[in-house]
C-alpha cells in the first residue's frame, strides 16, 4: 500500500509547537516529529505513550540480583571454606556483588533495548540532513487527504512559519 | 564576568559547526605534535609492562614488607580519577544541574580512559597477568574451588568491571544522537563509518523519548554504582587489619577523594581542550568556576577526614595507630604527608576568593596541584602503614625502581593519548545537550 506524506520543516522550536498545537487541534494525522534536541512539550501535544523500557530494566536488575545471589550462594556452599571463623556461607559478604549484578544487567537490559528499538528503523531516511543540525520537521499522513485539503494544508503550514515543505510518497508495507 | 553557560550568540548551526569541525577536519599540527609525544610515551609503557609481564614484578622496588606500593597507589589513583566523568553525567542529570551538558562528554571519555589505565595497574599487579581469570568465579581444575567472597578484592573485580562496562554504556548512549550530527554533516567513508556508529538515529520525538527515559535510568544506576566502587575500594584496605587502614571512615573519605581528584583531572583536561579546540563559548569561566566549588568542597571534606582520622588515632589509645600517624607526619616518608596536606587542604582553599577560581591559569595550576596531592595521599596512606608494621624487625624502607616510574609515566601518556584520539574523533561536546541551553 502507498502512503503518502507532507514534511514539514521549521526553523525556530516555536513555530514547531504551534503548528503542531493546532494540526493535533484538527485531528489532522501527525506521523513523526524529527527535532535536534529532546523537546518534552511534543510528547504532551501528541500524547504519546511513555515507553516501557524502565520496564527492562527492572527485569534485568531482578535478574542480576537472584543470579548474583543464586551463584555466591551454589558457590560458598558448594566448597565450605574456613574464614577467619566467619559463616562457611556469609549472606552480608554477599551484598556488594548482589549490587553490582543488579546494576549490570539492569543497564545493560535497558541499553540493549534501546538499541534494538532504535536500530536502522526504516524510516530514518524520511528526514533530512539537517534534522540533527538546527531543523525541525513534523511528517503529516495525508494519504486519506484529497488534493485541495493536502494544498490547503501546506498554504496553512506556511503561512505558520513552515520554511519548506516537501510531499513524499511511501511504499509501506 | 559573565554568568552564561554558553557565551556568545551561537545559532544552532554554529554549535554543530564548531563542535564538529575538530572531527571532520584534518587535526592541526598541535594535535600532531601532541599525539606523537604521548605515543612516544606509551612505548615506554609498553617496553615496562612488557618487562614486567616478562621478568615479573621483581622488577619493582617492593620487598616483603612493603608489598603494596607504586602499584596500588597508581591504581587507586586512576579508579579515583575516573570517578568525575560518571558522577557528573549521573548525579548531575538526576539533580538536574544543566551545567553538566557542556563538560558530561569529555568527563565521561576521561572516566573511561582512567579506568583503563587502572586496570592495567591490576593485571600487572597479578604478576601472572595471563591467569587475570582466576580472579572470577570460574569453574577450575582445582575441583570446585571457588573465589573468596569475604575478600574485598574479588567485590573490587565485580565492582570495577561493572563500572567500566556501564560507564562505557552510558556514554556510547549519550554519543549516538551527535555521532548521527556528524553522520549528517561529513561525506564518503566518514559518513558510512558515523552511520554505522549512530545506529540509524533519526531524531525523531519517539527517539528522544526514549533516549531521555534510558539516560534518566541509568544516570539512577550508575549513582550509586558510583559511590560503590570507590567504597569497595576504600574495603580493600579497610577491612585488612594494617593500623592507619583499619578505620571506617575511609568509605565516604575514599569517594569524597576521588570526585576531587576526578573534578582536579577534568578541570586539566577541558582547559586544555577549551583552549586547543577553542571552545571558549561552549567551556565557559562558569563552567571552570561551578567545577572548582566541587574541588573546594569535596577538598574540604578530605581536609576533614585527614585530622578525623588524626583524632582517632589519638583518641583510640592504641599504640599501633598513635605510631603510624606520627609516623607519617615526622617519620621518613614526612616529606610525602606533608605535600598532601599542602597540595589535598591548603591549596583548594584558595577556590574561596571569586577571582582566584574563575582565573583560568590559577585553576590549571590548582588543578594539577591536587593531582599531585591525590597521587600523594594514595601513597602515603599505603606506604607509611606497611613500611613499619607491627614488627620492628621488619621495617624498610621502600623505594620505587625505574620501571614502576616509566609505568606510571607510561600510563599518563596511554590516557593522554587516548585522550587526544576521542577529541579528534568523537565530539568533545554534547552537541544536542549544548543545543538545549540556547532555547530561549
Amino acid at each position: 500500500m502507498y502512503k503518502k506524506y507532507i514534511i514539514a520543516l521549521f526553523d525556530d522550536e516555536i513555530y514547531l509547537l504551534n503548528n503542531l498545537e493546532n494540526l493535533v487541534k484538527n485531528k489532522i494525522l501527525i506521523d513523526n516529529v524529527y527535532t535536534p534536541y529532546p523537546i518534552h512539550k511534543i510528547e504532551k501535544i501528541l500524547n504519546l505513550k511513555k515507553t516501557k523500557l524502565p520496564f527492562f530494566a527492572f527485569i534485568g536488575g531482578s535478574l542480576g540480583l537472584i543470579l548474583g545471589f543464586n551463584m555466591m550462594f551454589y558457590m560458598t556452599n558448594n566448597w565450605p571454606m574456613n574464614i577467619g571463623g566467619k559463616p562457611y556461607v556469609p549472606f552480608l559478604s554477599f551484598i556488594p556483588i548482589c549490587f553490582e549484578m543488579t546494576i549490570l544487567l539492569s543497564a545493560y537490559s535497558i541499553g540493549i533495548m534501546f538499541i534494538l528499538s532504535i536500530l536502522y528503523k526504516k524510516d530514518s531516511d524520511i528526514i533530512n540532513t539537517r534534522i540533527t543540525n538546527d531543523q525541525f520537521a513534523i511528517v503529516i499522513d495525508v494519504s486519506n487527504h484529497n488534493i485541495d485539503n493536502i494544498y490547503m494544508l501546506k498554504n496553512i503550514l506556511k503561512s505558520n512559519g513552515s520554511i519548506d515543505i516537501n510531499e513524499k510518497i511511501y511504499d509501506k508495507k | 564576568m559573565n554568568n552564561s553557560l554558553i557565551d556568545g550568540k551561537n545559532s544552532m548551526n554554529d554549535i554543530t559547526v564548531n563542535i564538529c569541525s575538530p572531527v571532520i577536519n584534518k587535526p592541526n599540527n598541535i594535535w600532531w605534535a601532541c599525539l606523537f609525544l604521548s605515543f612516544l610515551g606509551v612505548l615506554l609503557w609498553g617496553y615496562s609492562i612488557i618487562s614486567v609481564f616478562y621478568y615479573g614484578i621483581g622488577l619493582w622496588g617492593l620487598n616483603s614488607t612493603v608489598g603494596w606500593a607504586w602499584d596500588i597507589t597508581c591504581f587507586v589513583w586512576w579508579v579515583g580519577i575516573g570517578h568525575a566523568g560518571t558522577l557528573i553525567s549521573a548525579i548531575l542529570l538526576l539533580f538536574r544541574q544543566n551545567w553538566r551538558n557542556s563538560i558530561n562528554r569529555s568527563a565521561e571519555a576521561m572516566t573511561i580512559f582512567a579506568v583503563i589505565c587502572a586496570l592495567t595497574y591490576i593485571l600487572s599487579h597479578m604478576g601472572r597477568p595471563w591467569l587475570f581469570y582466576w580472579a572470577l568465579p570460574l569453574p577450575n581444575h582445582f575441583g570446585p574451588l571457588w573465589v573468596n567472597f569475604n575478600s574485598p578484592l574479588v567485590w573490587d573485580v565485580f565492582a570495577i568491571s561493572t563500572y567500566f562496562s556501564v560507564s562505557v554504556l552510558f556514554w556510547y548512549i549519550g554519543l549516538i544522537p551527535d555521532l548521527a550530527t556528524i553522520r549528517d554533516q561529513s561525506h564518503g567513508i566518514k559518513k558510512n563509518i558515523y552511520s554505522f556508529l549512530s545506529l540509524g538515529w533519526n531524531s525523531s520525538v519517539k527517539s528522544w523519548h526514549k533516549f531521555e527515559s534510558v539516560s534518566l535510568v541509568l544516570a539512577g544506576l550508575s549513582t550509586p554504582l558510583v559511590i560503590s566502587v570507590h567504597t569497595i575500594v576504600s574495603c580493600d584496605f579497610a577491612t585488612s587489619v594494617i593500623p592507619g587502614w583499619h578505620t571506617t571512615i575511609f568509605p565516604p573519605y575514599f569517594v569524597a577523594g576521588a570526585i576531587f581528584s576526578g573534578f582536579a583531572m577534568v578541570q586539566t583536561l577541558l582547559i586544555i581542550v577549551r583552549k586547543s579546540l577553542n571552545f571558549n563559548n561552549y567551556i565557559t569561566i562558569r563552567h571552570i568556576e561551578l567545577m572548582n566549588l566541587v574541588i573546594l568542597v569535596t577538598g574540604s571534606i578530605v581536609g576533614v577526614a585527614y585530622l578525623t582520622e588524626l583524632f582517632i588515632a589519638w583518641y583510640s589509645v592504641s599504640p599501633y595507630e598513635k605510631y603510624v600517624f606520627l609516623n607519617r607526619i615526622k617519620g621518613p616518608y614526612y616529606w610525602a604527608y606533608w605535600i598532601m596536606m599542602c597540595c589535598n587542604v591548603f591549596s583548594p582553599q584558595f577556590m574561596w576568593s571569586k577571582k582566584l577560581r574563575t582565573n583560568i591559569t590559577f585553576t590549571f595550576l590548582i588543578s594539577i596541584i591536587v593531582n599531585i596531592g591525590m597521587w600523594f595521599e594514595r601513597f602515603v596512606i599505603i606506604v607509611t602503614s606497611l613500611h613499619r608494621d607491627y614488627l620492628p624487625s621488619s621495617w624498610t624502607m621502600f623505594y620505587p625502581s625505574f620501571y614502576e616510574v616509566s609505568l606510571f609515566i607510561g600510563s599518563i601518556s596511554l590516557f593522554l593519548f587516548l585522550f587526544l584520539l576521542f577529541i579528534k574523533f568523537l565530539p568533545a561536546v554534547a552537541i544536542s545537550e549544548v543545543k538545549l541551553l540556547t532555547r530561549k
